[in-house]
């Protein structure tokens, strides 16, 4: 009962402001029922392995002329690199188009964010030419630590290998690491001293693991 | 107990508070209680009367409802042009940005002379009350009909204009000019903010016209008097609207209804698409209908100027499709008018602006010609296709069928009982799917008999998508696109199947440049000079310790000028000011 005059209380204050956010909700309905584009097709059908990032989960697309396509299902193809996304009304699979978007977040069911992907023009290790690519944001600080979800088809099976690889970004430089203390020092744009007395003073020890490369970076970025 | 008891009161006194207060949190922003928007327009003209054809340039300042500072949020403005009825004669659309909005619109050549009401709003402003919004009468002659011996003038209740302002206010601005000026001689006019506003800025615009009696009777305050000693008349208007509109703060927003024509009854979950002749790439938008028929489309500045082309991507309707666009008009009330006995004295002045229209007419009107800057194409959706065909490249084929028998592989254009349709082989599935839809220059198609008389020599390129393709909620089995030589869609397939809208917006004209004490401004003049409007600036800054100077040509009509500056300052200052001079 008491909880019941509660909401009753509650309901004038609340009011105004859902009336306010429909114009908002009217136009992210708009963004969210005219997605359009090809319908997806994997080319990977016959291999085994981690194709995707994670699953179908919430999430938001951030696109280049400021609008966020927000609250839809979306999933990341690491083979394909594109982003999929699942039309909930008869679940048929989309590629939405990759020039259009800027990056995107995954939810998880407790709406927290599950990882952030931007879009950025890198040079890849194995091709000429620099390309736009889905990074996921590990760091996001003065440095910056990415990872390039790349999965590889094998050479003799049909088998998916993971080929992730670190970038970090200073100042529109960047440079592909390893997670190891002698690779991270020869880093061009990274103060060798100032790494070497954060890893010191932490005692830390780049064991090859992405969690101890996010870690290295976090406190570089928080020493002074 | 007792305490419980008071406790209880005190509860039920809250919740009956509460819940006489939801319809007035709810419903305050409607029409009769206070304004719902949190912005405000005034407007600028650069003179009071205007010959019916002539170039009509206004300046638009845009501030927050509460701090008078310069502000903006909707991205859309309106300006209606309405009779003293409140008919309105002419409505146009312009799109506002941060910092200084001036353009111009040209009045239709066949308005006729009398008093009309300009008001500018915007899509959210029409929640307002109509009294709120900004409107100023103007005073328009026309060549072709004799000016009327009696006007009916709209009497204006706004509670800010820029003569009200003024009239109320210190003059916040001082303007200086000689006194007397020969007749083709250059002026000069010194523009100051006063010294309260020293460590301000403003931008102003400024207007030198001709001065002419019936101006001041048109006038609100001029009115106020008369109301006193004339009966008020009440016009009809274009009625009320119980409908809340909503803030373009996005972009354009082309919201309509869809019914059908045989039973009236909305078209809910409607699949509506919006489409764009266009010889490069499709530009297709998606929009479903709610149930109430209803359909929104936020349409970037990509489609400005361009017909839209409305179409059901549905089954057809049996009976076809009634198609109800909100046009932005304000829907103004029977608003009341004045009649007022025009004078000699005021019959000949008008008379001189009708001839020095005249003659001025074959001077073009300075116009910025300078086009809008070209807006980037925007994402092609629809590509890379999976086959591209030019089948002028081939020997002539004088149909679709012999084309996709002969230079289209996996597609087949097939007929049964004088239909047609189309069937693309889907390398994932193995099938030939059937639609009978194809994009003719980019626009949805659906006339497949059309189609079928499409040879080599019409077609420029055909663009083909193999796999499926999800637009909206629709799924498109394979897609066909073929690109005409003459750009075009029959006029019969539009007028039959779909319903075009022309998003006309009014450009707009770059602000002039800032403006120094001691450089003049330089005044187009011509020989003979009969011009009315000496000077018009739309944009100028001053700051408090500055004077702007400004040097224009006087033309050879003799008489009385007035120089009106207006102005809004970036702490929130709606400024105003104004002088006359004399051509001898």
């Amino acid at each position: 009962m008491k909880n019941f005059f509660l909401l009753i209380l509650l309901i004038p204050a609340f009011y105004p402001a859902f009336s306010q956010a429909s114009a908002n909700e009217d136009y992210e309905a708009a963004l969210r029922n005219g997605l359009m584009g090809f319908e997806y097709k994997n080319s990977a059908e016959r291999y085994k392995g981690n194709q995707y990032f994670a699953a179908w989960t919430r999430g938001n697309v951030n696109l280049e002329n400021g609008d966020v396509v927000s609250n839809i299902f979306i999933r990341y193809d690491q083979f394909m690199d594109e982003v999929l996304w699942l039309r909930e009304t008869d679940f048929k699979t989309g590629v939405l188009p990759r020039g259009d978007i800027l990056g995107f977040v995954l939810y998880n069911p407790q709406n927290e964010p599950l990882a952030e992907f931007v879009r950025r023009k890198i040079k890849l290790p194995y091709k000429s030419d620099s390309a736009q690519t889905f990074l996921q944001v590990l760091v996001k600080r003065n440095l910056e630590l990415y990872a390039y979800r790349k999965v590889m088809q094998s050479a003799n099976d049909y088998n998916l290998l993971d080929d992730t690889r670190y970038l970090l970004f200073q100042n529109g430089k960047s440079c592909f690491v390893g997670a190891s203390n002698r690779l991270l020092f020869k880093v061009p744009f990274i103060d060798e001293e100032k790494m070497k007395a954060v890893v010191r003073s932490n005692k830390l020890k780049l064991n090859g693991s992405e969690y101890s490369l996010i870690r290295v970076i976090d406190l570089y970025n928080k020493s002074k | 107990m007792k305490f419980t008891d008071t406790r209880n009161r005190i509860l039920l006194l809250f919740i009956v508070v509460s819940i006489s207060g939801i319809p007035c949190g709810a419903f305050s922003s409607n029409s009769q209680g206070a304004d719902s928007t949190d912005e405000k327009v005034l407007v600028h003209l650069n003179k009071p009367v205007y010959i019916a054809g002539e170039m009509l340039r206004y300046r638009v300042y845009t501030f927050n409802n509460q701090t008078l500072e310069p502000y903006l949020n909707s991205r859309v403005l309106y300006f209606a042009l309405t009779d003293y009825n409140g008919i309105t004669t002419l409505q146009w659309r312009i799109n506002v940005h941060r910092g200084d909005n001036s353009g111009y619109c040209r009045l239709p050549a066949d308005l006729k002379g009398g008093v009309y009401t300009l008001t500018a709003y915007t899509s959210q402003m029409r929640n307002d009350r109509y009294e709120s919004l900004f409107k100023q009468n103007i005073v328009i002659s026309s060549l072709s009909n004799e000016f009327p011996d009696t006007l009916y003038i709209p009497v204006i209740n706004s509670n800010r204009a820029f003569s009200t302002v003024f009239e109320e206010a210190i003059q916040d601005l001082v303007v200086k000019v000689g006194n007397v000026y020969n007749a083709g001689d250059t002026a000069e006019t010194i523009i100051t903010l006063n010294k309260e506003l020293t460590g301000d800025t403003a931008s102003l615009s400024i207007s030198v016209f001709l001065s002419v009696p019936l101006t001041n009777i048109t006038i609100n305050d001029s009115l106020l008097q008369m109301k006193r000693i004339t009966p008020i008349h009440t016009g009809s208007g274009n009625g009320s609207s119980d409908q809340v509109y909503a803030k373009e703060d996005k972009s354009y927003m082309l919201s309509g209804t869809v019914r059908s024509k045989l039973t009236n009854s909305p078209i809910a979950g409607g699949k509506i698409l919006l489409a764009v002749n266009d010889s490069l790439f499709p530009h297709i938008r998606y929009s479903r209908t709610d149930s109430t028929g209803r359909f929104i489309f936020y349409l970037d500045r990509w489609f400005d100027n361009r017909d839209l082309i409305l179409q059901n991507g549905d089954a057809a309707v049996e009976g076809g499709i009634l198609w109800e666009i909100d046009r932005k008009r304000l829907p103004v009330p029977g608003r009341p008018y004045v009649p007022y006995a025009v004078h000699h004295s005021e019959i000949n002045s008008i008379t001189m602006l009708n001839e020095s229209r005249l003659i001025e007419s074959v001077y073009l009107d300075p116009v910025n010609t300078a086009s809008a800057a070209e807006l980037p194409p925007g994402t092609n959706y629809f590509g890379p296709p999976d086959m591209l065909v030019k089948p002028a490249d081939f020997s002539d084929l004088v149909n679709l069928k012999e084309i996709t028998e002969n230079i289209l592989p996996g597609v087949r254009f097939i007929g049964r009982n004088n239909t047609y349709a189309i069937q693309v082989f889907n390398l994932k599935t193995g099938q030939w799917p059937e639609t009978n839809m194809i994009l003719l220059n980019g626009v949805p198609f659906y006339d497949m008999n059309y189609i079928a008389t499409l040879g080599t020599k019409n077609i420029s390129r055909i663009e083909v998508i193999s796999g499926n393709y999800l637009l909206g909620y629709l799924t498109l089995e394979g897609l066909v696109s073929i690109y005409t030589f003459d750009h075009k869609i029959p006029e019969a397939y539009l007028k039959n199947r779909s319903f075009i809208f022309q998003n006309t917006v009014v450009p707009s004209g770059n602000p002039a440049s800032r403006v120094v004490s001691g450089k003049a401004s330089v005044s187009s003049s011509h020989d003979p000079d009969f011009r009315v409007n000496l000077l018009w600036e739309p944009a100028r800054e001053i700051t408090g310790n500055q004077q702007l100077v400004l040097r224009f040509p006087t033309s050879l009509l003799k008489g009385f000028y007035d120089i009106v500056v207006n102005g809004l300052s970036r702490k929130g200052t709606i400024l105003s000011g104004s002088t006359s001079f004399e051509v001898k």
